[in-house]
């Protein structure tokens, strides 16, 4: 005899068999709400201190930001003048009366009283140093 | 996937943990549900994985107790036909379990499984075609 071989969509459909327990989800909201509540709890304390850090980090980064802007404009004006100053100095494509050229007349009298209070200054070091 | 109300439990609270600690990351790209059922799938997978380790067994060893515990676990009502279809999907790999249950059980439509699966709604036919064979054969067989 042959047995009839099950064809599984030709069959009525067989369900898992589980059954959930009575009253199962009358309760799963507080239970997970405890699980939830539990690490809540713990985070609250940690975002504390970590506010605390968030500022104290904040302000030091402020201030190291403008020491640092303060410092590289210092640091670009020195440079620039010292700069310009070799530019004159070494370029050998510009010559003394180029610069002369340039220079306003009020420039050469302050130029000559420099010059002069310098060799004075100089001067007056020098004897006194080897004295 | 589990077999076991204690564990289905556990892994049902996992994964709503899991929901409501990541739901600000849920981008939008799925429909909630899958995204859900998706987190659910894995956290099902991740235990089964997690206590086989703990036991020193296989993953498979371990299914094969599970399985085996089922007439007896209270919280099962199942009949014969019912129990031998459980024993039969037991011997299936785990994703091809997974599909047979979502499409048989459910009646869930490819699309949406290919959501939850990530996998292509080709595959996913031709995993269930091979799945409903196998436990065809098994059933005829015992």
């Amino acid at each position: 005899m042959h047995m009839k071989k099950l064809d599984l969509h030709n069959e009525p459909k067989i369900t898992p068999g589980f059954k959930i327990p009575e009253a199962y989800f009358d309760c799963f909201e507080d239970r997970l709400m405890q699980k939830l509540a539990i690490p809540e709890k713990e985070e609250k304390v940690v975002r504390l201190w970590q506010r605390q850090t968030f500022w104290l980090t904040a302000v030091a980064a402020v201030f190291s930001i403008t020491l640092g802007i303060w410092m590289y404009f210092n640091q670009t004006a020195v440079e620039n003048n010292t700069s310009v100053q070799e530019y004159l100095a070494y370029q050998n494509d510009i010559t003394a009366e180029d610069i002369a050229l340039h220079l306003t007349h009020e420039d050469i009298l302050a130029l000559e009283t420099e010059l002069n209070s310098f060799d004075y200054t100089t001067e007056k070091y020098i004897n006194e140093s080897l004295d | 996937m589990v077999l076991n109300h204690d564990d289905t439990d556990d892994v049902l609270q996992n994964t709503f943990v899991k929901v409501f600690k990541n739901l600000k990351n849920f981008k939008g790209e799925s429909k909630l549900y899958s995204w859900i059922y998706r987190i659910a799938t894995n956290e099902a997978i991740t235990f089964i994985n997690t206590k086989a380790k703990k036991s020193g067994v296989s993953n498979e060893a371990f299914k094969d107790k599970m399985i085996n515990n089922l007439e007896a676990d209270v919280d099962y009502d199942g009949n014969e036909i019912q129990l031998k279809l459980q024993k039969a999907v037991a011997t299936l790999p785990e994703k091809q379990q997974l599909v047979f249950k979502m499409k048989y059980y459910q009646e869930m439509k490819y699309e949406e499984m290919s959501a939850v699966l990530e996998t292509s709604v080709g595959a996913l036919k031709a995993s269930y075609f091979h799945a409903v064979k196998k436990i065809e054969e098994f059933l005829n067989h015992n």
